[in-house]
């Protein structure tokens, strides 16, 4: 849908150095079809109702269990669950739909397991901590997540999978060093997003994973770099394991970026490098006015470098087209 | 279809469509698109790392003129910021690279602080000040994210004026202008293109700048009691959106060949569905959004429209004063009304096709 921005930036200079009338552009607009027609507002129509649809379907049945109704039976509340998750489970498999209409359904079973494990949870006061909820969330719909090829999915257990161990360190593991913390998390979803990346650059997954790569990517980078940021001001919370795995990861981001000239982890792994350089200096300047004015020289000076790189290497690779 | 054979079959369209009267410049327009071709490669990433640089360098700058004891005048801080907004202008023009941006952000930002501080916070002078600063940015900067800045600076110094006067009614007209001017400006693209090289070239960041405008103003519309106290007949924003909203909607209906009959029944039928939202502007509003970014083919619309839209509606129902059964109850018939519509356009086009 948004595949046109060349051919739109080309009439953009045509029309700024020529004397072409607005019936003209418009013209021109209408015969690349700048805007969209009747056949992308068919499939933007079909993609937003059913999303819509499923998105408030499950809203509303977790807020009509989490209401808790006492006059319900406990067996009617578990099996409305099961069944609907019966129900979308065998749609999924058996039904002839697409696959996006079958992987929504997939996906809205994946919740509606959570929302059974709650209401389990709720009626019989089963004890369970909260990283016990969601590891056995997480563990039912491992093989649904790994048949159905869906990054929506992928990404719901990859959330629930954080949460678990987020939930894990604070009521099991309490002696956890913050870093140690970080770092858990960030291995949790670094590795995840390594494998990624070699299925995405080998092209095995499914079309439209970009997004989801860039959402893991983006928040593993955060983890890992507030670990460090966390270890340099925290001089009792030894941080070596953070340094070491931004020695590994950060270099393969930057291979990953050089080797499908793409500009994304060449923009995100410089920049939480200018953040840990940074705090590095902000920690080792005890005069605060010299610190500050270092601090701003370095970050303009970097940013400006990268800039020029970045500009320069994307020119390289796709100047020629 | 490489770039260079792209080019030659536009200006054989153009000059088809616009006959003999068309000329144009060769030598520069290829030159141009020789310069400009690489950067649809580039995403958002070089954006975002000049303008979270700049606000960096911005924050630890000022920071440093604070503690060197360097603004402790009135005086001294309005004249350092006047430079400090001279010095980015003329960063920007020393150069027209992107790779300057950051410096050109941290700069324009450290000046309006400084500007801010050296003058009297209540003044209404400052406010027009800003304004100024904004209108003379917007037509003397060249660079994109400059002229995106100098955008938001003119509807941020309406919004500030609003806040500290309480004025109920200003924040309903700068809706208004917020709406009409982003729905005005995304739709006449092929219009403002054409009307010469000063619109053409501020085109992108003009309709980025207003975009995140106009979303500010919805953001601030649900959360108005602690913006605006007493705003609370939310029904005018509703209406005001809604002018936008259905006039988009016509627009694209009719560009793709809805029949009035149709049509009138679809309008009907939107209004219906936004009724229950007449205390919370921000949907629709996060719906034209949408449909703009759609319509246009725009992707920063479109992913904002996404993001405000889940937001907003989230935060309506999060604000309901029912109980969680009830809202579980509207919540499913919404869903089952979605998927019903759903349904019914499905089957709809698929009898259309097979026809």
């Amino acid at each position: 849908m948004f595949e046109k921005t060349g051919i739109r930036e080309a009439i953009r200079i045509v029309a700024r150095h020529s004397n072409m009338s607005r019936p003209g552009t418009g013209g021109l607009f209408k015969s690349y079809d700048l805007f969209a027609g009747l056949r992308e507002w068919k499939s933007f129509l079909d993609v937003a109702l059913l999303t819509l649809g499923t998105g408030f379907m499950m809203a509303g049945i977790i807020f009509f269990f989490a209401y808790n109704w006492q006059d319900l039976p406990k067996g009617v509340k578990i099996g409305m669950l099961e069944a609907m998750v019966i129900a979308c489970g065998c749609y999924a498999v058996f039904s002839r739909s697409r696959p996006f209409v079958r992987n929504m359904v997939l996906t809205a079973a994946a919740i509606l397991t959570g929302a059974l494990f709650a209401v389990y949870g709720q009626i019989y006061q089963t004890g369970a901590d909260a990283y016990d909820f969601f590891f056995g969330w997480a563990a039912a719909i491992l093989l649904w997540a790994m048949v159905a090829s869906f990054p929506a999915l992928w990404l719901l257990l990859l959330l629930l999978l954080n949460l678990t161990l987020w939930f894990y360190t604070q009521q099991v593991a309490s002696d956890w060093s913050t870093s140690t913390i970080w770092n858990a998390l960030f291995l949790l979803n670094g590795i995840p997003l390594v494998l990624m990346e070699w299925l995405h650059a080998r092209r095995r997954l499914p079309p439209h994973s970009g997004w989801m790569l860039r959402t893991v990517a983006i928040a593993a980078a955060v983890i890992l770099t507030s670990g460090i940021v966390f270890s340099i001001f925290d001089s009792h919370d030894g941080g070596l394991i953070g340094w070491v795995l931004a020695l590994i990861f950060f270099p393969l981001g930057i291979w990953s970026s050089l080797a499908n000239r793409n500009l994304f982890y060449l923009a995100l792994v410089p920049l939480c490098m200018i953040i840990i350089i940074s705090s590095l200096i902000a920690k080792g300047f005890p005069d605060g006015a010299a610190m500050l004015l270092l601090n701003s020289i370095f970050i303009i000076g970097s940013i400006t470098g990268l800039s020029f790189q970045l500009i320069r290497l994307n020119r390289e690779w796709h100047g020629n087209k | 279809m490489a770039t260079s054979e792209r080019l030659e079959d536009i200006l054989a369209q153009a000059a088809a469509i616009e006959g003999e009267a068309f000329h144009y410049d060769r030598e520069q327009i290829e030159a141009e698109v020789e310069r400009e071709k690489a950067s649809i490669y580039e995403g958002l990433g070089i954006k975002i790392l000049a303008i979270a640089g700049g606000f960096l360098a911005c924050i630890f700058f000022l920071g440093f003129l604070a503690i060197a004891g360097l603004i402790e005048s009135k005086g001294g801080m309005l004249i350092l910021g006047v430079m400090a907004i001279g010095g980015s202008l003329g960063l920007n023009y020393a150069t027209n690279s992107r790779m300057l941006d950051g410096a050109a952000i941290a700069l324009y930002i450290s000046g309006l602080v400084l500007i801010t501080f050296g003058m009297e916070w209540e003044s209404g002078g400052i406010v027009l000040g800003f304004m100024v600063i904004a209108v003379a940015s917007f037509f003397l900067m060249r660079n994109f994210l400059m002229i995106f800045f100098s955008v938001l600076l003119f509807f941020g110094s309406m919004l500030w004026y609003i806040g500290s006067h309480e004025s109920v009614a200003l924040f309903y007209l700068y809706l208004l202008v917020a709406s009409l001017s982003y729905t005005i400006v995304s739709l006449s693209e092929p219009g403002l293109l054409s009307s010469g090289p000063m619109l053409n070239r501020r085109f992108p960041a003009l309709r980025t700048g207003l975009l995140f405008s106009f979303v500010a103003g919805l953001v601030l519309t649900m959360n108005s009691e602690d913006f605006l106290y007493g705003m609370q007949n939310h029904w005018l924003g509703w209406c005001i959106v809604m002018i936008s909203l259905l006039a988009v909607v016509h627009y694209i209906t009719d560009g793709i060949g809805v029949q009035t009959g149709r049509r009138v029944l679809f309008f009907a039928c939107l209004v219906v569905v936004l009724l229950p939202f007449l205390y919370a502007p921000a949907v629709p509003g996060a719906l034209l959004v949408l449909l703009l970014g759609v319509h246009t083919r725009y992707v920063t619309g479109f992913a904002c429209g996404i993001l405000a839209f889940v937001y907003f509606i989230s935060q309506f129902y999060y604000d309901l004063q029912l109980t969680l059964l009830v809202k579980s109850i509207i919540l499913m018939a919404s869903g089952a009304l979605f998927l019903a519509a759903w349904y019914i356009i499905r089957k709809t086009l698929q009898r259309d096709e097979a026809v």
